[in-house]
């Protein structure tokens, strides 16, 4: 029933080059008089709405879904996830009685314009099945303007992100007044750890020791120093942040802060081709040991543009505290590597300040301390690497608790434990 | 946490000093440089805060590298703390993407380790570090990505105390040739020429302006001018700037060769030129451009200043359009295909400001025609777009204004869309 139009998309120039393939299309247009078609599904017909996720505030309601890969090409008849391109679909019903402005800046500072969409997945050769498709573009796309006791649909072409997307959606009323509605929303597609994992057979019950906060600085004495090799034996890079929140709230926190949940680790031995449409955003990080085991969550921050920039690897330690789990782990800056020489210099703990301005800049910090890292020196010391190179590292990790509800900047606090001698 | 400044001090200066003398990597004392002399000092409180921004020439000396090559702008930041708490710098307010020393160290590779080695000192001595304990002065570098013309940039330092302080600096950086930079705004109208409006007065003459920019010889029919923006010429600068817009280079050879360059490889070159359209006989006085994920996404936008005055603030008319693709035509060798939902472009420029905190009040105003999207216009390269006709206007805020204070002045109402 439902059409597949992924054969009608462009094909690349590539394929053009042959010059026997020219003189095929050649025929075929003479043949089909330039019969290309722009087929799509009606949205109505396409079950995401089953997924779909509703907030209220202030007499606004915010309904919303993100189309997977596969949903995208029934409804649009185009690949747009190869493209980069995330179509989420919004309904804002306004039972206020001021009009409303519905403002996309507030969901992607850089999303694409409908008929933009449309001009970059252009067929070439077919004027009336171009000019179908930006009337489809357009007819589909979401609106601004909400009066009152209307309600309002339509789609927003954002930029694409795998695992969970997380977005505001911003609502402006003519009453002064901006509602804000916080979504996290997951993309079918990519395999991530946090959901691969049988978390409750990683510790016996036994294996579990429960703390209260008074208790924390002390606990954290019987975690690690640093990731090891596969069978313990090298230390290497320092087990530098703690962080201390539920499972939901530590994804929910890095993605806030920037940071892109990566592919499964299991899958860099068998697939590292990057995501089309997302560079080496959510590359797996490659595999380092602690608790005998691979980390038990990755996450990757990139640059503009896609090239990575910093990694996080954390696992689930035994311990809690008032009841929430805590996590260990390694957070660095993905370094180049000089050519023609062996010779590496690398700051370890540098992008762990980078972190913590992530999570604060989030809001998603409820308080934070620092303390020593397990044996290690309390002075900045080289230590060699397995994998070649020379880290710096300082000794010391620092503890992020985690907040579940927006914290602002002057309302995190900070626990007076140790006091570094570059602090 | 800038553990290198403070843990390896004394052994880096000691290290530096032992390899030092070879050849390949001399990088002359900042102080002998001379970008300090364009510094900038600001105070609030009890800190003070001076800072400059050397250009490529000066960072060759300087660093004794070429880093504007490699996309990467020192800042140089000195700051005295007076006051009785530690305070805390976010360097990831500076730039979300700001690079480590050790990072910057690593883009360069010399045929001795030992000048590898001496590299790596050299750049982790060049760090300001993050914490600045009371009644002390810390100075150094972070390193940005390079922003030309002039560098807009917020230092943010959080106290001990939950304090949060915040600096906004714009330096103009040398190397970057821009039409406003050769623009005297005094000079460009004699005073009897220059007519002030109150509200009711500038409304009709906004609705009156030309619809449209014109080519040279001030005939044809271009881009709607489809803005309306009022503030003076500083604050402008500075509102567009912090919304992160960069300035655009005059089109001359040097520029568009970097432009075909990026065109070709797709690369993003932020300052890609505009070309030249005219209202007043003249070429846009600003133009301003954001670009997105390569050259073939970007929004620009031009503005003239006008002679009209609202209670004596500056009104200056424009235009913006959506860049979504290039194309090669025989007068510019390049240009760009525009979204031809040109109202789309104006509303998202509108947001922009909104978000960035610039925008005082915002109204819509007519003037350029309607034209629907089964009879549209056309610019002068031949692009088709069509509109509601309406221009944004929009009244800049000197500081940075709270969203939910935005006032919004109902001239025209748009169609809902």
């Amino acid at each position: 029933m439902l059409v597949a139009a992924a054969s009608l998309a462009p094909k690349s120039s590539k394929s053009l080059a042959n010059p026997m393939r020219w003189l095929a299309l050649a025929i075929v247009l003479l043949a089909s008089g330039c019969a290309t078609t722009y087929e799509t599904v009606p949205p109505e017909q396409v079950p995401f709405l089953e997924r779909a996720q509703t907030k209220a505030e202030e007499n606004v309601q915010v309904t919303t879904a993100v189309l997977s890969a596969e949903e995208t090409e029934l409804i649009f008849g185009l690949d747009l996830y190869a493209r980069g391109i995330q179509p989420v679909w919004l309904e804002i019903e306004n039972n206020d009685e001021s009009t409303m402005w519905f403002l996309p800046v507030g969901l992607d500072p850089e999303y694409f314009a409908p008929l933009e969409v449309s001009y970059v997945v252009r067929f070439r050769f077919a004027k009336e099945a171009n000019e179908q498709m930006d009337e489809y573009f357009q007819e589909l796309s979401m609106g601004s303007r909400i009066v009152p006791g209307a309600t309002m649909s339509g789609f927003v072409f954002s930029h694409l992100e795998h695992g969970t997307k997380i977005f505001n959606v911003d609502v402006a009323g003519e009453d002064h007044d901006l509602r804000t509605f916080t979504f996290a929303v997951p993309v079918p597609g990519l395999a991530v750890d946090v959901t691969h994992i049988d978390w409750n057979k990683l510790y016996e019950p036994t294996e579990m020791v429960a703390y209260d906060r008074d208790e924390l600085k002390e606990a954290l004495d019987e975690l690690p120093c640093c990731v090891t090799d596969q069978g313990g034996n090298i230390e290497d890079l320092p087990l530098n942040i703690v962080i201390i929140g539920t499972r939901d709230d530590l994804v929910y926190a890095a993605i806030r802060g920037g940071w892109d949940i990566t592919e499964r680790t299991a899958s860099q031995q068998t697939d590292s081709t990057p995501i089309p449409g997302t560079d080496d955003r959510y590359r797996p990080v490659s595999i380092r040991y602690a608790f005998d085991r691979p980390q038990d969550a990755s996450f990757r921050k990139s640059r503009h543009g896609g090239q990575p920039h910093s990694h996080l690897r954390l696992w689930l330690s035994p311990i809690t505290v008032d009841g929430i789990p805590v996590w260990i782990g390694q957070v660095g800056r993905d370094v180049p590597v000089r050519s023609k020489s062996s010779g590496r210099l690398v700051d370890a703990d540098d992008a762990r300040t980078m972190l913590f301005q992530d999570l604060l800049l989030s809001q998603a910090l409820g308080f934070y301390g620092i303390v020593k890292r397990g044996n290690a020196p309390s002075a900045v010391q080289s230590y060699e690497q397995f994998s070649g190179g020379t880290f710096l590292a300082d000794g010391f990790r620092v503890v992020f608790g985690l907040s579940s509800e927006p914290t602002a900047l002057a309302d995190v606090e900070r626990l007076q434990w140790e006091a570094p001698s570059w602090d | 946490m800038g553990l290198i400044r403070y843990g390896l001090r004394i052994s880096l200066a000691i290290a530096v000093f032992v390899v030092s003398g070879c050849a390949s990597f001399d990088p002359v004392p900042i102080e002998e440089v001379g970008f300090l002399e364009r510094s900038q000092t600001q105070q609030q409180g009890d800190v003070t805060l001076t800072s400059a921004v050397p250009s490529a020439e000066e960072c060759v000396q300087a660093f004794g590298v070429n880093l504007y090559k490699k996309n990467i702008q020192p800042v140089w930041l000195e700051i005295t703390n007076n006051d009785s708490v530690r305070l805390m710098l976010m360097p990831a307010i500076l730039d979300p993407e700001y690079f480590a020393p050790l990072e910057v160290a690593a883009a360069y590779s010399f045929r001795s380790e030992k000048v590898n080695e001496e590299v790596d000192f050299f750049f982790a001595e060049q760090d300001v570090g993050v914490f600045v304990p009371p009644g002390e002065t810390r100075s150094g570098f972070v390193f940005t990505n390079v922003d030309e013309g002039t560098k807009s940039f917020v230092v943010e330092l959080v106290g001990a105390d939950h304090e949060y302080r915040r600096f906004t600096f714009f330096v103009e950086v040398p190397g970057l040739n821009v039409d406003h930079r050769n623009i005297n705004f005094g000079e460009l109208y004699a005073a009897d020429e220059i007519v002030t409006h109150d509200l009711p007065s500038l409304r009709r003459v906004l609705e009156e302006l030309p619809c449209c920019t014109t080519n040279k010889s001030g005939k044809g029919q271009g881009d709607p001018l489809n803005l309306v923006v009022i503030g003076e010429p500083l604050n402008l600068y500075y509102a567009f700037m912090r919304a992160g817009w960069d300035e655009t280079e005059t089109i001359y050879r040097g520029s568009l060769w970097k432009t075909t360059k990026s065109f070709i490889f797709g690369g993003r070159y932020r300052y890609s030129p505009v070309s030249a359209l005219y209202v007043y006989g003249r070429g846009q006085d600003v133009a301003l451009q954001k670009a997105r994920d390569t050259i073939h996404e970007r929004n620009h936008l031009r503005l003239w200043f006008t002679p009209l005055r609202l209670n004596g603030k500056a009104v200056w008319v424009g235009q913006i359009s959506r860049d979504i693709g290039v194309r090669f035509t025989r007068k510019t060798i390049t240009t760009h295909k525009i979204d031809p939902d040109v109202d789309e472009a104006r509303n998202y420029l509108l947001q922009d400001l909104w978000y960035s905190q610039v925008l005082a009040q915002y109204s819509y105003v007519a003037g350029v025609g309607a034209a629907t999207y089964s009879e549209p216009r056309g610019n002068l390269t031949g692009d088709p777009y069509f509109t509601d006709g309406l221009r944004a206007v929009m009244w800049l805020s000197g500081d940075p204004l709270d969203m939910e204070e935005v006032e919004f002045l109902n001239w025209e109402m748009p169609p809902a869309r």
